[in-house]
């Protein structure tokens, strides 16, 4: 009867003793376990924080670049808006800023007035043709006087004069 | 002896589990295939003639459109629809050279390269 005790103790205690070093392992592999997760995970986040990152810079780079294009363009209708209007003075006054009227003048000095409009309908019809895409020639490219120039659209036809230059 | 090998084998199928969920990313990067249409051909625009015809001048323009087998006639603008008409050319000019620099602002920044393609005059 003793004996059988002490061998059921004997039982209790070892299995006890293998059930708590199983449950140490079983803790200790589940930490590994978790911590390498955990490593896993951390690397994973740093890596998205890095894509969010070059997203971002993506797309500060995106905004300064349509706020230059939107300046590019206003600039170019500004200009479109300076040439119109001084289209429209000059059929009204001329270099001197006295009155002009080109009906007038015309009637007094039809053949002049005939190559005046001529060359400027010519230099119009060139402004349409390099406003849809043609290259611009050498000579209008080097245009830096006033006597040079295509007085309809300079800003278009001739991109080194400046208005400055010669007045 | 059964007791602890079940109790083992119980041990060992639970090892390596873990509670920390796994985080999953999905990145997905699609361009989409530039379309690369070629420009529009450049106009290429007849130049023309203007006549001021007036009553002192209009017997020597007739002959002059008479020696040159041209039909006598002259299609007329008053000088007000002259200066209209200069000034409705300069507004398709105008509608024409932004249209066409909205189009290479658009290829820009869609398709990427140089800013100076978007402002191929001036």
């Amino acid at each position: 009867m003793f004996g059988t005790i002490v061998s059921a103790i004997k039982i209790v205690v070892i299995s006890g003793t293998v059930l708590g070093a199983l449950g140490a392992f079983w803790y200790v592999s589940g930490l590994r376990a978790d911590l390498q997760q955990s490593q896993e995970n951390v690397r994973t986040l740093e890596s998205s924080v890095y894509e969010q990152q070059t997203l971002i810079e993506q797309m500060k780079r995106d905004q300064q670049l349509i706020s230059d294009l939107r300046d590019d363009l206003d600039r170019l209708r500004n200009i479109q808006r300076e040439e119109t209007q001084a289209l429209k003075n000059r059929f009204d006054e001329n270099a001197a800023g006295d009155r002009r009227d080109i009906g007038d003048l015309a009637s007094r000095r039809p053949g002049l007035v005939g190559n005046i409009i001529t060359n400027a309908s010519n230099d119009a019809m060139r402004c349409i043709e390099i406003a849809s895409g043609a290259k611009l020639t050498e000579e209008e490219r080097n245009a830096i006087r006033k006597s040079q120039i295509n007085s309809e659209c300079s800003s278009l036809a001739n991109p080194s004069y400046s208005s400055s230059i010669d007045g | 002896m059964q007791i602890p090998l079940i109790l083992l084998l119980l041990t060992a199928s639970l090892v390596g589990c873990t509670n920390v969920d796994r985080i999953e990313t999905l990145s997905t990067s699609a361009e989409r295939t530039p379309l690369n249409i070629d420009p529009a051909d450049p106009v290429d625009l007849k130049r023309i003639d203007w006549i001021v015809v007036t009553p002192d001048n209009v017997d020597d323009i007739m002959s002059m459109l008479e020696e040159s087998d041209n039909n006598l006639v002259v299609f007329g603008v008053t000088p007000s629809d002259y200066e209209d008409l200069s000034l409705n050319m300069s507004e398709i000019r105008n509608h024409i050279n932004t249209q066409r620099r909205i189009l290479l602002q658009y290829k820009l920044y869609y398709e990427g390269g140089s800013s100076s393609s978007s402002t191929p005059d001036r």
